[in-house]
């Protein structure tokens, strides 16, 4: 089983926690950074959070019902 | 990636009009369409779609965070040989997650339950190559197998207990108008004699191994720590925002089978939920105090906050358990992916000279036992570096911590709220288990965050200076819903007239009008007192956190010398790991290895031996009498006939 503090320090040495050795030229048709695609998700990211922010500001205006019963929390 | 982030783009969109829609004309939901899987004359077993309230909630949960962590992925994994394996792992964990979600019925749920553990335990072992990667997937696939095996005992016996229910019905779905549901399957059992409040309470507990595993609660929680061993953008979908809740999801889903038979919260059931979950908390929370991996800080405190969320489901706070879940989600998805940035960014710094990365190699992995760029000992002084991610990373912080009109602050205050009205055994340890708990997720937050972003940096190399990129952007994203979602659960007016200290009154308030359990929405008063409580530990937490971090009072090294075995405690986690191993190694095996020497090789492979040999033996006693001679034949023939004539002669009694 492996624990928290069990690394293999042979093992773990050459990638160290996040995306494989360093060095690597990466996969095929990944663009570099500042790329078009990089572009258009953050383009994408930009929409997202203005339709996450529309989203809960009309779900906040949500009318509360006139007479609400004071007890028993979601029963 | 573009296909993978696209889709989920349209499904986020789609999963905010369906929220949206459901806000503006509430009577559009639940609605569902079922298909039939297998069908019988006794049994009907359907797949379908269900979209109601707390459906609807969830979704925007997964899709939003799925969407950002897609983003995330393409800064953070692009270096990375499997980068289009990972986008395909991600698409089929978003997939599964949303059937789950949508699922109609029990069995469908755990379809779809077992979908979502397959791909944690993939990208758990996304980097394989790595033995800790490889056997933090296999730990992980082992703890989940012994939770779902209870699971799915559970949903057999209460199939068991309610057989007579379902006539052609589609078996075990959550939500029907006509009340061929669960509750109405409890009535009718109840009524029928085959289901008491003690079998239904014991059902619920066995059923509880599915979240106990699903959601890492004691003792099956041993497994989320190692989980870190996965790429970061997996450890803020799966293992901290979407999968992990999904134990809290069923409970919520299937809480008639929580409560008593005729409704009421007061159900050994949920007791059992509540304390799992108090004792899960505080527990975890003193284990990330000692935690030198940034990375096992935050899924410490995921494990704890979950414990929370079920401690809201087991006092009957209903909607505040969800509310925790929906808030949880947001900041603690960001907190991850802020790690992740910091990792990233300390990679690349480290490498810069390969002689201090080779010496920071040797002290993190021989003698510490972390990768140097997630060790905590290796950062400091990373605000002047990583400006954005540094305030992302401080928002978080922050609403994990309950500070006051953040989002975690709401969430966390009605839970404790709830503890404190809760009648239920041992209510008065239940509720200061979570005060002190609230102290102690101030308390490990902030010194994570201090020995982060605060004093010298103490790493190799020279940071870069950080710019806005698809790595930081989603943090900014995430951000917003970590200060803001908290006003979704609160009334601006019963806020007034907490700070101006007028007597409370109970007010509506967005989420609960939304999402509730029954038939109509109510709320409750805010409670000044606890409120107050709650949130004085937590600025005691925050407070101790700068004396000893920032000041640098030596509390640190005086707990290490005065009270070893406490911080020893806190450090081997409780000593889970070794408790389990001890019982593989020193009674599991043995025991197996008895039976399989007495059972296997003694009895199965004798059995097997003795029919070959008694194949073999007829075989050749039989073999003289295939010689090929037609009279041979005819003579065995008529001897037969003649030897049954005989016998059946002499059978007929003498008359």
């Amino acid at each position: 089983m492996a624990h928290d503090n069990g690394h293999d320090p042979q093992e773990a040495a050459p990638s160290s926690g996040h995306g494989g050795e360093h060095g690597h030229e990466g996969p095929a048709g990944v663009p570099p950074e500042s790329s078009l695609q990089d572009k258009f998700l953050q383009i994408l990211a930009a929409v997202a959070l203005v339709a996450l922010l529309v989203a809960g500001f009309q779900w906040s205006q949500t009318k509360p019902p006139e007479s609400p019963a004071p007890h028993g929390e979601g029963m | 990636m573009l296909l993978s982030a696209g889709t989920m783009f349209y499904c986020f969109l789609h999963s905010l009009l369906i929220l949206l829609a459901l806000q503006q004309d509430p009577s559009l939901g639940p609605a569902q369409t079922n298909w039939d899987w297998f069908v019988s004359s006794s049994f009907r077993l359907s797949m379908g779609v269900l979209v109601d309230h707390l459906c609807a909630v969830m979704m925007v949960v997964v899709t939003t965070v799925s969407l950002f962590v897609q983003i995330y992925t393409h800064g953070y994994m692009r270096e990375d040989p499997g980068y289009s394996r990972f986008y395909a792992y991600l698409s089929l964990f978003a997939g599964s997650m949303l059937g789950l979600t949508v699922s109609t019925n029990l069995f469908e749920m755990y379809f779809f339950w077992e979908l979502v553990g397959v791909c944690s335990y993939f990208l758990i072992g996304f980097w394989w190559q790595r033995n800790t990667a490889a056997e933090a997937g296999i730990k992980a696939f082992v703890v989940n197998r012994v939770g779902d095996f209870g699971f799915l005992v559970g949903i057999i016996l209460f199939l068991a207990a309610t057989a007579g229910f379902w006539g052609q019905h589609p078996l075990l779905i959550f939500s029907d108008p006509q009340g061929f549901d669960l509750a109405g399957a409890i009535r009718y059992a109840a009524s029928q004699g085959t289901l008491t409040a003690a079998s239904l309470a014991a059902i619920s507990m066995v059923m509880f191994m599915g979240p106990m595993a699903k959601s890492a609660q004691l003792p099956l929680h041993v497994w989320l720590a190692d989980a870190m061993e996965g790429p970061t953008p997996i450890s803020a979908l799966i293992h901290a925002a979407t999968m992990v809740a999904a134990g809290i999801y069923l409970v919520a889903r299937a809480y008639p089978i929580w409560l008593t038979p005729d409704g009421s919260t007061f159900s050994a059931g949920l007791a059992f939920v509540a304390w799992v979950g108090g004792v899960t908390a505080f527990v975890a929370a003193t284990i990330a105090l000692s935690q030198y991996d940034i990375k096992r800080v935050l899924a410490w405190s995921t494990v704890s906050q979950l414990g929370y969320m079920f401690v809201g489901l087991g006092t009957g706070a209903y909607t505040a358990g969800m509310f925790h879940l929906f808030n949880h989600a947001f900041f603690k998805a960001m907190l991850f992916l802020c790690s992740g940035a910091i990792i990233h960014h300390l990679h690349h710094a480290m490498h810069v000279d390969k002689e201090t990365r080779k010496k920071l190699d040797e002290v993190s992995l021989m003698d510490r036992m972390i990768p140097p760029d997630q060790d905590l000992r290796n950062m400091g002084g990373l605000k002047q570096y990583m400006p954005i991610t540094r305030w992302c990373f401080l928002v978080g912080t922050l609403s994990i911590s309950g500070f006051p009109f953040l989002s975690g602050f709401f969430s966390k205050d009605e839970i404790i709220s709830s503890s404190f009205k809760y009648q239920g055994p041992g209510h008065d340890i239940l509720f200061w288990l979570l005060v002190v708990t609230a102290g102690l997720t101030a308390f490990y937050m902030f010194r994570a965050y201090f020995l982060t972003f605060h004093g010298e940096y103490r790493g190799g190399g020279t940071p870069a200076a950080e710019k806005l990129s698809v790595i930081n952007l989603p943090l900014i994203a995430l951000a917003f819903p970590s200060i803001l979602s908290g006003y979704l659960g609160a009334n601006p007016e019963a806020l007034k007239q907490l700070l101006t200290g007028a007597a409370p009154t109970a007010m509506a308030n967005a989420f609960a009008q939304f999402l509730y359990f029954g038939h109509a929405p109510e709320y409750e008063a805010l409670n000044g007192g606890v409120m107050l409580t709650s949130t004085v530990v937590s600025l005691a937490g925050i407070g101790l956190a700068y004396l000893v971090y920032i000041n640098k009072l030596p509390v640190h090294t005086w707990c290490q010398q005065n009270l070893k075995p406490l911080y020893n405690l806190s450090w081997c986690k409780w000593y889970f790991d070794d408790m389990y191993m001890a019982f593989t190694q020193k009674l599991a095996l043995p025991v197996f290895n008895f039976v399989w020497n007495l059972v296997d090789m003694a009895v199965v492979d004798n059995v097997v031996n003795l029919s070959s040999f008694a194949t073999l033996g007829t075989g050749e006693a039989l073999r003289y009498s295939e010689n090929g001679r037609a009279q041979w034949y005819a003579l065995v023939i008529f001897g037969s006939v003649a030897v049954i004539g005989l016998v059946y002669f002499l059978a007929q009694p003498l008359s």
